[in-house]
């Protein structure tokens, strides 16, 4: 050791290095498993913290058909009992009767484990969003006709308001499926520029349920906590127009401030993603947007 | 001889001097001026050597100086790796990728020819160890930028990489802080492996604490299967890492057994891991005495009581009048004192 110890150490920080060029190289070479193409409602901008002059470019996904106007429940969610089992969840953890309280503690307490995730940008989700808005869009004006508390006619207005602009600011990108094998993901959503296969972590809970029966099966719920990457790190070569735009525009759920022009709520760019063979992505090219309709 | 038997030597000699110059003054026994003037003379030119050679203490003032050197070494270390830390952080987004990654991979080789540079220049090491903990930050930040710059999945191997070069250095250098350091790099990634290996993602291995436990115990062990005669003095930091992480995991699961492998009910599981808590402790006491290991001992007996005042102040705080629980917890006290007393005893028979 100590004859050789200089030369190991050095060689050990070069083999280490080459190992993680070998791993990079492989996800850029040949055809990306994805290329998509989005704007910044579904990549945000985020700047690093004080003291830290990097750029990123955050997912703003949303799971598909996860909430409704005023009914925080799942009943669209796809994360149900069959893909928890396909998951393989329910073996590692719920092989006893979740019904049994004693347990509780236990699911709330299981795990992460981590999967592929199917994210889609600009489709059927989508377009059931708009149409899922449209309809909210209607049963508010409805509920505001109707309304005589000068209170509510006031939150209602803006909720309204908001609504009729959401669709101008808001994420088209989805998490719509979840799986095991990227591969059979990738041939059951083979549109390369519209489908993206990440790889994320999803966790278990067990959830007591505020109405209905607490036997129910229904009660464990499972999430998307993360996704990778989370944040897409820009380089040098696409950073001059990122770096001087001052107020990011990142709406999300239902949330568009009132006062703001059609036209101060569209993207500012769009941007070019590509997914490699590892599922790994970069930036490949970044445009800024003119800001009309 | 490394620096650790030089330092026993010199402090012998002075227990030597000591010793010989109280048996004069009690009448017990001298030399003859000769005799002792030749002896004090060797001792103290081997004394000038071992100093001149590894750097010892001879006297009391120096050992205390010595010690806040390394303290100083500790601190000044830390606070260069972060100024390295946050000033390529504060660069980083106005340089072209490839200069990026040319001092994201020549920072640790750099560190490292500036490690032996001053190595050599001093035996003390004080300064190399400053250097070996800079290289280690630059292996962090190169892996760690490297990952953030091309999107990489996070994989739990880049911790055994870091843990790897931290014990090489370790090893190369005698330097025990980088051997700790490594050691609970290694702990991380072998826990997170175990908790994958149980089909949960690496980054939440941390929500099963006997994913550490297992590992924490194979690591205390390690010494005693890669045993060589006389060979480093680095076993107790591979007690110390691995015995306060078992014990970390057994106090942390005797709260919250919702954490466990186990599939009973929680409150089963934290009374098996307070029992078992109090019998490891009480294991790991007797190990410590039988292998005249104080540093295995004193975790052991840290523990002990660490874990039975907790458990005091969960039982009684709220039930007891605050008189009455004081009492009580002095009551215990002075019976620990006891038992202590009596196991010192018995280790002075023994020895």
């Amino acid at each position: 050791m100590k004859r050789y110890g200089l030369i190991l150490l050095i060689g050990f920080v070069i083999f280490v290095n080459s190992i993680v060029f070998a791993g990079i190289l492989y996800n850029r070479s040949g055809e990306p498993d994805a290329v998509v193409t989005m704007t910044e409602r579904e990549a945000t901008l985020v700047r690093a913290r004080k003291e830290n002059t990097g750029l990123f470019l955050r997912l703003n996904w949303e799971m598909s058909g996860a909430y409704q106007f005023h009914k925080h429940i799942d009943q669209k969610n796809w994360f149900d009992e069959n893909k928890i089992k396909e998951l393989g969840l329910d073996k590692l953890y719920f092989q006893k009767d979740w019904s049994d309280l004693k347990y509780s503690d236990y699911y709330r307490k299981v795990p992460p484990i981590k999967v592929f995730i199917v994210l889609e940008y600009d489709g059927l989700s989508w377009k059931n969003w708009l149409q899922d808005n449209n309809n909210d869009i209607k049963r508010i004006t409805e509920k505001l006709n109707n309304e005589t508390d000068q209170n509510k006619i006031k939150s209602l207005q803006r909720t309204l308001k908001q609504r009729k602009k959401l669709h101008l600011a808001k994420s088209r990108l989805f998490a719509i499926d979840a799986g095991l094998n990227p591969k059979a993901l990738r041939n059951k959503y083979s549109n390369k520029n519209r489908y993206i296969i990440i790889p994320g972590i999803i966790k278990a809970n067990y959830r007591y349920s505020t109405k209905g029966n607490r036997n129910n099966k229904s009660n464990v719920n499972v999430r998307i906590i993360r996704l990778f990457p989370e944040k897409i790190f820009v380089p040098n070569n696409h950073r001059s127009y990122l770096k001087t735009i001052k107020f990011p525009r990142n709406y999300s759920y239902y949330y568009v401030p009132e006062n703001k022009t059609d036209s101060e709520l569209l993207p500012q760019y769009e941007t070019t993603l590509n997914f490699g063979k590892k599922y790994e992505a970069w930036i490949t090219n970044v445009k800024p947007l003119s800001p009309t309709l | 001889m490394d620096k650790k038997d030089a330092q026993k030597r010199v402090d012998r000699i002075k227990s030597f001097q000591d010793e010989l110059n109280a048996l004069e003054a009690e009448g017990v026994f001298s030399l003859s001026p000769e005799q002792k003037q030749k002896a004090f003379l060797h001792q103290s030119n081997i004394i000038k050597d071992l100093s001149n050679q590894f750097d010892t203490d001879s006297t009391e003032a120096e050992k205390k100086i010595s010690i806040g050197m390394r303290i100083l070494t500790f601190l000044g270390g830390t606070a260069l790796c972060a100024s390295v830390f946050f000033f390529f952080y504060n660069i980083w987004g106005s340089i072209p990728i490839p200069v990026q990654i040319s001092l994201l991979v020549t920072s640790p080789i750099f560190s490292l020819l500036l490690m032996e540079y001053f190595s050599k220049k001093e035996q003390t090491l004080y300064y190399a160890t400053l250097a070996a903990l800079l290289a280690l930050t630059c292996f962090f930040l190169n892996l760690k930028v490297l990952g953030s710059i091309f999107n990489i999945t996070p994989s739990p191997n880049a911790f055994l990489a870091w843990g790897i070069f931290a014990i090489v250095i370790a090893y190369y250098k005698k330097i025990s802080l980088m051997l700790s350091i490594g050691l609970l790099f290694i702990l991380f990634f072998f826990s997170t492996k175990f908790a994958t290996w149980q089909g949960i993602f690496w980054i939440s291995a941390y929500e099963k604490p006997e994913n550490f436990m297992i590992v924490g115990l194979i690591m205390a062990f390690i010494p005693d299967v890669f045993k060589k005669s006389g060979e480093n003095n680095f076993t107790w930091i591979y007690r110390l890492v691995g015995l306060v992480t078992v014990f970390t995991s057994i106090l942390f699961l005797s709260y919250s057994g919702g954490s466990s492998y186990l599939y009973v009910d929680k409150d089963i599981i934290e009374g098996v891991y307070l029992t078992f808590g109090f019998i490891f402790s009480g294991l790991t006491i007797w190990l410590g005495i039988k292998h005249n290991s104080s540093c295995v001992t004193n975790i052991g007996s840290s523990f002990f009581t660490l874990n039975l005042y907790i458990k005091l102040i969960d039982w009684w705080w709220d039930k007891l009048p605050k008189y009455l629980f004081f009492l009580l917890i002095s009551l215990i006290t002075i019976g620990l004192l006891s038992v202590f007393k009596r196991m010192r005893m018995n280790v002075r028979e023994v020895t």
